[in-house]
């Protein structure tokens, strides 16, 4: 099994763990390393219908999750071409930022604590894909 | 290539648009209806688990690890029928509404801080006669208010969450005043300085039902007063309140017809 496949299946385990276990938005983190690692149309489809699920699961207006997903990914895209961002720190960084604003709005937990842990981890994996140049 | 990508993703956020627009016309119920289905056991399930009310099963689960698959399954049912029963009975005792228009319902997630969550998502929806503005409650207390419903599952907000407020009164000295969710606590604002409020006092919702039988019932306990801002000066004093209900703990709440 393919990297790209085993972040989809963990994506999938997500929607059982997000809301029931956790209050935390680890599917918007998964969807944000899905896209630093594999920008393609196999993971825009996956990204889209997983957030359709996860809206329905939560009684949100289907589509908003992906608007926010896109949109950010647009923004990371467009950033990257301008300025050549391959810099590990400022994606783990942003997606942080990104993720706490996430959680904010819809609700999940906004405790700092947890969201550091996730950064932590974040900064980890961004770390070792960059050393392994596959980060984008 | 990053042209076609940022196209990509631009056609990706117009497809979402549209959905999102659809959705606001005509909503997608059977989509969330599909969803939910699929989704609603093994939720409410490690629900369960994490609010530790399978705790009881969970020990013999420990103790008969070696059992096969199927009787910790059975044994996870009999525990779960328990639960549901003696919800029921606790409901039906101490509850002062009519026990045939109380809908039973199970909790299958959270939002918020699990320990003073913001909201519940509960697996009863318009199939069920489910409507918006109905209260939520568990023995006799305010578990809060229907807020979003879908076909399956439907959102409750808590008292705890900024978007709660409800017109309450002081049971034992009539002061009327409406509470807020203020996310750490329940807050009582605008209530007369000339009113008496007392630490300890229990506050019970006034009633604010509309002319399509909707909205929260009365004399159901919002919780008890822990302290009290007065001040001379100003011409309302407020109060902190604490639910008497764990929240974290609930598995099974009642929605009042």
């Amino acid at each position: 099994m393919n990297l790209q496949n085993l972040i989809i299946l963990v994506l999938l385990a997500a929607f059982f763990i997000e809301g029931s276990i956790i209050s935390f938005p680890i599917i918007f983190l998964l969807s944000i390393i899905l896209f630093m690692l594999f920008p393609n149309n196999k993971t825009f489809i996956t990204i889209f219908l997983i957030s359709i699920i996860a809206d329905s699961l939560y009684l949100r207006p289907l589509g908003i999750s992906s608007l926010i997903l896109f949109a950010i990914f647009l923004f990371f895209n467009l950033y990257k071409n301008i300025f050549e961002m391959k810099n590990y720190l400022l994606i783990a960084f942003s997606s942080t930022f990104f993720t706490f604003m996430y959680a904010y709005f819809f609700s999940y937990s906004t405790n700092i604590i947890l969201h550091l842990i996730f950064f932590i981890i974040g900064l980890t994996i961004f770390y070792i894909l960059s050393n392994k140049k596959l980060l984008w | 290539m990053k042209s076609k990508t940022n196209k990509n993703l631009i056609l990706f956020m117009l497809v979402s648009l549209s959905l999102l627009a659809i959705n606001y016309f005509f909503p997608l119920k059977f989509i969330q209806k599909t969803i939910n289905n699929v989704f609603y056991f093994p939720k409410s399930f490690l629900y369960e688990a994490k609010a530790g009310i399978s705790s009881g099963s969970e020990s013999e689960i420990a103790k008969l690890k070696n059992e096969n698959k199927i009787l910790l399954q059975k044994l996870n049912d009999y525990e779960t029928l328990k639960q549901d029963n003696s919800a029921l009975k606790s409901q039906f005792q101490v509850s002062s509404l009519d026990s045939q228009n109380l809908i039973p319902a199970k909790i299958v997630g959270f939002e918020g801080p699990f320990s003073k969550p913001y909201a519940f998502i509960i697996d009863k929806g318009t199939n069920d006669g489910i409507g918006k503005q109905m209260t939520v409650i568990f023995e006799n207390n305010l578990v809060g208010v229907v807020s979003e419903v879908g076909g399956s599952f439907s959102k409750v907000t808590l008292p705890a969450s900024n978007k709660f407020s409800a017109v309450v009164i002081d049971r034992e000295t009539s002061a009327n005043g409406i509470v807020y969710g203020k996310e750490d606590f329940i807050f009582l604002d605008n209530v007369a300085v000339t009113d008496t409020l007392k630490v300890g006092d229990i506050i019970v919702t006034k009633g604010e039902i509309n002319s399509a039988g909707l909205g929260v019932k009365n004399d159901i306990v919002v919780g008890k007063i822990t302290s009290i801002n007065k001040s001379d000066s100003e011409s309302f004093q407020s109060a902190k309140i604490e639910s008497l209900l764990d929240f974290s703990k609930l598995s099974t709440v009642f929605l009042a017809k």
